[in-house]
Order: C-alpha cells, then structure tokens, then sequence
C-alpha cells in the first residue's frame, strides 16, 4: 500500500496553532519539534509559463539551506532541485543540472520574475502512539506573504500539513478524522502558491498574450467590440513597464501584437464604431507600430543569433562576433529611442483617448451603420468576407507569381486568424479548433517565407551599416554571406511547400465548416427590419 | 543500491546496536535507508519502536507479499525499517521450499533498488540456509567480533564456508565490545584474526551508552550525539561508507 495522499487543512481565525495542539494532544499524544522559519518566493515568467506547464518554482531560505525546488502545482511533490544562492533571473543563473535544463525549456526567452514571498514559521508536531512510536507528523505553517512594492505582509491562514509515516496509515486517517470531523478544520487548497498570490490580490495565470473575450451573440456590435479593445489595451499597458526597462523581449513583442491586433479590428470589423474615430486611432496606432519596430528587430536577430551561429560550419562562428556586437549595441540605441517614445506625451495622449472612448457612453443613435446589429452577425460576415478572400488570393497563386501576393495572402490569413480568435467565444470551441490549427498551418509556412526574406535583406544592410560604422573583418562579412545564403535557400524551401500547404486549407471539409459557422443566412421575412448585407460573389 | 548484511555465527556480540547506529547515520546523511531486521528477537525492531509481525513472514519469504506494504516509517527521515516477524524462526523451511532457495532474498529486495540507497540487514545468528542467502544477497558483510579467541574461531567458521561456497562476497570485521582493562582483549586486537578477512581500524568498546539503547528505544547518536558511543559508530561508519 502506498502512503494516503496528503491532507492538508486551514486553521480558521479563531483556531490558534495553540488551541489545535491542546485539542489535538488530548485526543493522541503529542511531541512537538523545534520551528524553525522558512522563506518562500515564487518566480514565474510574467505569462505564467511554469504555473501554465503545471510545475511551481520556488526558492527556499530556511536556517542555512538555500535552493530552488520545482515541485508539482499541488506543492506535494519536488521533482528536481538544487542549492542555488542567488536568485536567478534566467535559467542561465541556476546551477547545471536537471532543474535547469526543465526550466529553461519552458521559459524560453522570458525572465523569471519574483511573484511572491512567503515567510513562513514551521512547528514540527509529532503524534505518538503507546509506544512513544513517531506514526504521524503535523507541519504546521504560519504563514504571511508579500511582494516588492506592497507596504504590508498579508496574514494567510495557518496550514496543518499531515506527512504520513510509513505504514502507520491508520494512524493518518485517525488524524485526519479528528481534524476534519471533530475539529471541523476545513481543507487547505493543495499548494501555497495560489493562495498566497490570492492573498496579494491576483491569480495565477492572470496574463496571458492569448484572446479570451467572453461575448454575448446578441450584444449590440459596438457594445462588444468594445469589449474587444478593452481586452487589447489591457495586454497592451500592462506590457508597458517591462517593454519600457527591457525586462526581456517578449514585453515588447506582446505589446506589438496587441497593438496589431487593436488596429486590425479598427480595420476589419467595419461600420460599427464611429467612422472618424476609427480612422484616427488607425493613424495613431500605426505609429505605434513603426515606433516599436526596430527595437524588436534587433531582438528578433538576438533571439535568432545562436541558431544562426550554430547554422554555420564551425571554423565560421567566430567570424559572426563582430555581428552580434553590432546587434547588442543597436539595440541598445533602439530601445533608448523606443522608451523615450513610451514616455511621450504623443503615447499618453493615444492611452487616455482610448480609455476615454471605451468608458464613455454607448450612443443612443450611433451613426455607424452596423453599430446597433447583434455582434454574432457582424461576426459571421466579417469572417466568411476575409476568409473568402483568402481561398481568391491562395489559388491565384502559381509558382511564377511574385513574392508580393504571397506577403498579401499572408496579411489576408492573419486579419482572419484574428477575427476568429476576437470572436471565437460565439462558436463551439471544438468546432473552431481543426479551423485555427488549419490556418495556422497555413500561416507558418508564409511566415516563414516573409520572415527569411525580411531577415536576409536587413542582414545585407546591417553589413551595409557596419562598413559605414568601420572597418569590418572580410571573414565577418563572408560569414554573413553565407547565412544570407542560407536564409534565402531556405526560403526557397517554405516557398515551395506552399502549395501543398495551400492545399490542406482549401479543402472540402475546411470550406464546410467555414459554410456553416459563418455564411450569413438569408433573412427570414419577419427579421428583415435590419437591411441584409450585399451578397457576395464567388470567387 | 547497496546490501550490508550485519552478521556473525554467535549472538550478543553487538550486531544489532551496529545495524541500526549505522543505518540511523546513513539516513542522517541523506542516503535513503532500510534495515531488514531478520531477526526473530526482534531487537532492531523494538530499537524503533515499532511492533512485530505476527503472521505474514511466511507469505513475506515467499514472495506472495511485496516487501513495499510492511515497510514502517521510523521517527528518523529517510530510514524504514522492515520489521521482524515471529515466523522467521522457521526461515530455514520456507527459504528451502522456494525454487533457488539461496536467491530468494536478494529476489525479494530487487523491487526496493529504486526506492534505497542502502539496505542494512540485521541478520539472525548461527550458519544456515538464511545465512547464505544473506552471504549471496549483501555487498558486503560487516562482522561485529568480540575480542575473544573464541570469536576469532567462529570468524574462520565463516570464512570457511564463505569459501566453501565460492561465494565471494567481501567479508569486514571490526572489534566490539572489547575492554580495555581487560589483558586478553588488548592481545587479541594487537594480533589479529582470519586473514581472508579485513579488519576495520575503527572498534566499537564496551559502552554504558550502547546498552541504554534499548531504555531509549533509540539509536544512540539520536539521542546522545556526543557520547563516545556515538563518536565510534561515527568513525565506524565513515569506514564502512568507503567500503561500500
């Protein structure tokens, strides 16, 4: 028999860790250990990306000990862990081993950042049977928690943690009893981590760069869309601080997509708000987009850097230093001009329209002609018009059309991803995902191909630069040669596995199902009080 | 995983008080730890408190329960302990029912090589068919030897069929129990005993501390960590880690 899985339960505000031994010592006899205090802090990426693969990683201070442990979410298991002094910022800074290597995988890129601290007390109680025999210990936990920034620890409620012993089962179950039964402790929620990060006011999980915008099918277009943009200004300021310090790259990466997105919808869910606001915030979030965009070219290159490395024979890697020296001091440059940008007040301005916007009241008579429609409607149309669009554009494409039609479709299959992820709380969940992973399928490959021609032309003028800056070593100028080589080979590639690729979009059941999610149904007589829309033309 | 078998033909020569004061230290340092206490006295078991098997032995020997569901936690991490059971006394007829009846222990322990680091067995005294399968299943053997000539002599005893049986397994053995005050003690340690056996530096005297154990119902470092008694097992351990 295994050892029972772990019971824990809460000591209530007015259960003293004093009440519960006196209780508890008059039922089995009692030894208590000596406390000994014990501090915990979290550390997650800001998206949460430890607590979203189901592990929590902490640092653990207690008497001399210091280490990392990465445990189960219920805090019951460690599966790795390590003495580590400092605390580490990216895996790089934990010791070699397994808990790096399991780490690093799941954070990728991103910083790992403190989440929470949780000083704790720990009482060793031990429950003795006749023969003075050790059958079960209590671990209880005093326990108050904070964060940098926060003038005051937050009391959590004290956790009793029973830790069995070995063959002494019955002897846990007692126990159990006792607590639950007589002592009507209630049950701890299993890990401390979300309880704690309760306890300083969020949740874990509380960002993610992923669209989830719950919308009702008949809530008037605006009304909806504006919750649309609620959700996307959202992501987009509370990527600001770590964009603006350059934590790491995803901030601003994060922020880019949510201002796409935002402009996006300004342009693809047409006539539903007011018509000179969407133009202005179309110019205004535009500039955004260029403002942003060299920073995060150069840390597209430094992200990309080592694979480039590595896709060089090795006698060449060297040669590419001067490179990388190049990429870190612009973008250096790039990201002081890009925070000075995010503390203009042409910045704030943008914020403070678009908050006053969303928050002002939705108009009685809105001039846009779909503002008043069900937002379902307006949904389905917008979605079978682009995805329409996309079948025109894919299959006007042979091998001799020019890479421009490619970049087209791509933008084309991107305003589609995003209108059905703005809108995929109206559909059955399991009916859209086959339709995404397809157009994702789809995207990857025209992705890539833009993605290589953009990077090798910027490698050719960031060597252009360099010999402007200086002297440059004619081998680091080879070097970059022969990875522009590459890149452009490769995207020789992705272009020819285009059409296959096409093919697995435009298929029957693929065109099936966009038919009957979002062909827009000829009116029934009684319902013609809203105008239908033109009907469209095959392609 | 590691096997030490704590033996020796004759009994009261400290071999239990061994077994557990090392397997208390090896947990101490982080090795996960099981002492077998294959004993029908029981004295390992009572040393921790915990109460012996009555009936199961039998089905245990055989095979027919895992060693997994009557492992008992101690009141010390990391070290388990597998109590003694009454029917071990009849060892020798259920050990020679099963089909390679020489094997069945090290069969028996296998599955717990994921679990410890270290199995210490506290085997019962006297030459016998548990004794070969204890010779066959450990690493190592550890004879506790009281400074007598007579304990030298059953030493021999057991390196003879140690030999006999072309068995091969290293045999160690230390001084226990020895008195200083006492002539013949100081002349069996100066001259030593069966050369196809190593004796370790360390020894083990006659201490007040060693009998408390069972008072203490404890190992000694746990509950005089300074004593002398203590400090020997210590230095007896820091040995047998490096052999092991």
């Amino acid at each position: 028999m295994h050892p029972p899985q772990y019971t824990g339960f809460l000591l209530p505000p007015n259960f003293s860790v004093r009440r519960l031994t006196d209780r508890l010592g008059k039922v089995f006899p009692l030894l208590a250990d000596e406390q000994q205090a014990i501090e915990r802090l979290y550390l997650d990426t800001f998206d949460w990306r430890l607590y979203g693969a189901g592990v929590v990683l902490f640092e653990k201070r207690a008497g001399a000990d210091a280490g990392l442990l990465l445990q189960d979410l219920a805090e019951e298991h460690t599966l790795t862990s390590v003495r580590c002094e400092a605390t580490p910022a990216w895996p790089a800074d934990i010791p070699a081993g397994e808990l790096r290597e399991r780490v690093a995988r799941l954070v990728e890129m991103r910083i790992l950042l403190p989440v929470v601290r949780v000083h704790s007390r720990a009482h060793v109680i031990r429950v003795l049977n006749e023969d003075q025999k050790t059958v079960v210990r209590l671990r209880v936990e005093e326990a108050n928690c904070d964060i940098d920034g926060m003038d005051e620890p937050r009391t959590l409620l004290p956790r009793v943690r029973l830790v069995p012993v070995r063959g002494y089962g019955e002897e846990l179950e007692a126990v159990a009893r006792t607590l639950r039964d007589d002592f009507e402790l209630p049950e701890a929620p299993r890990g401390l981590l979300e309880e704690a990060v309760a306890a300083i006011g969020r949740e874990p999980g509380d960002y993610s760069s992923k669209l989830d915008i719950r919308l009702h099918a008949r809530r008037r277009a605006d009304a909806a869309v504006r919750r649309i943009f609620e959700h996307l200004l959202e992501t987009l300021e509370r990527n600001i601080p770590g964009t603006r310090v350059d934590l790491d790259s995803e901030f601003l990466h994060d922020l880019r997509v949510a201002t796409r997105r935002m402009r996006s919808a300004l342009t693809q869910i047409k006539g539903v708000l007011p018509p000179a606001l969407e133009a202005d915030f179309k110019d205004r979030l535009g500039w955004l987009g260029q403002a942003t965009g060299p920073t995060r070219d150069m840390d597209v290159f430094l992200l990309e850097f080592p694979h480039y490395r590595d896709s060089l024979p090795a006698r060449l890697r060297e040669d590419l230093t001067p490179l990388h020296d190049y990429l870190v001091t612009h973008q250096r440059q790039e990201q002081q001009a890009l925070r000075r940008k995010l503390d203009s007040p042409h910045f704030r301005r943008l914020l403070k329209d678009w908050h006053e916007y969303l928050e002002s009241d939705l108009p009685k008579e809105p001039e846009a002609p779909n503002a008043l429609r069900p937002i379902a409607e307006v949904a389905a149309e917008r979605i079978w018009r682009m995805f329409r669009r996309v079948l025109r554009e894919g299959r006007a494409i042979d091998d001799a059309s020019p890479h421009a039609d490619l970049h087209e479709l791509r933008k084309s299959c991107k305003k589609l991803r995003y209108l059905i992820e703005f809108f995929q709380s109206l559909y059955p969940r399991d009916e859209l995902k086959p339709l995404l992973k397809a157009l994702k399928g789809l995207l990857d490959n025209l992705g890539q191909f833009q993605d290589l021609e953009v990077q090798s032309d910027k490698l050719e003028s960031f060597a252009a630069a360099m010999q402007a800056e200086g002297e440059v070593p004619l081998p680091t100028l080879l070097a970059i040669g022969a990875l522009v080589g590459d890149l452009l080979h490769r995207q020789a590639l992705a272009r020819a596995e285009f059409r296959s690729r096409f093919r697995a979009f435009d298929t029957r059941d693929n065109r099936a199902a966009y038919r009957r999610l979002f062909k827009p149904r000829p009116p029934e007589p009684e319902a013609a009080a809203v105008p239908a829309t033109p009907a469209e033309q095959p392609a | 995983m590691r096997i030490l078998g704590v033996y020796n033909i004759k009994g009261g020569v400290g071999k239990t008080a061994t077994a557990v004061n090392l397997a208390f230290l090896a947990a101490a340092e982080g090795r996960r730890t099981l002492v077998w206490d294959l004993d029908p006295q029981a004295a390992a078991t009572f040393y921790f408190r915990v109460k012996p098997r009555v009936k199961d032995g039998k089905k245990l020997i055989k095979g027919k329960v895992d060693l997994d569901e009557v492992v008992k936690g101690t009141d010390f991490e990391n070290l388990d302990l597998l109590p003694s059971d009454f029917s071990y006394r009849n060892m020798d007829l259920i050990l020679g029912d099963a089909k390679k009846p020489t094997l069945q222990l090290l069969r028996l322990l296998r599955p717990l090589a994921e679990e410890y680091d270290l199995v210490v067995l506290d085997c019962p005294p006297s030459i016998s068919l548990v004794s070969e399968n204890i010779f066959r299943a450990a690493d190592a053997l550890l004879v506790p030897t009281i400074p007598t000539t007579l304990s030298l002599r059953t030493l021999e005893q057991l390196m003879d069929f140690v030999e006999g049986h072309q068995l091969g397994t290293p045999v160690y053995y230390f001084y226990s129990m020895g008195d200083r005050r006492k002539r013949m003690h100081l002349q069996v340690m100066a001259n030593n005993g069966d050369p196809r056996a190593q004796v370790l530096r360390s020894h083990i005297p006659y201490l007040s501390d060693v009998e408390k154990m069972g008072f203490e119902r404890s190992p000694v470092p746990a509950f005089a960590p300074r004593a002398p008694a203590a400090l020997a097992y210590q230095a007896l351990w820091e040995e047998v880690k490096g052999l092991l």
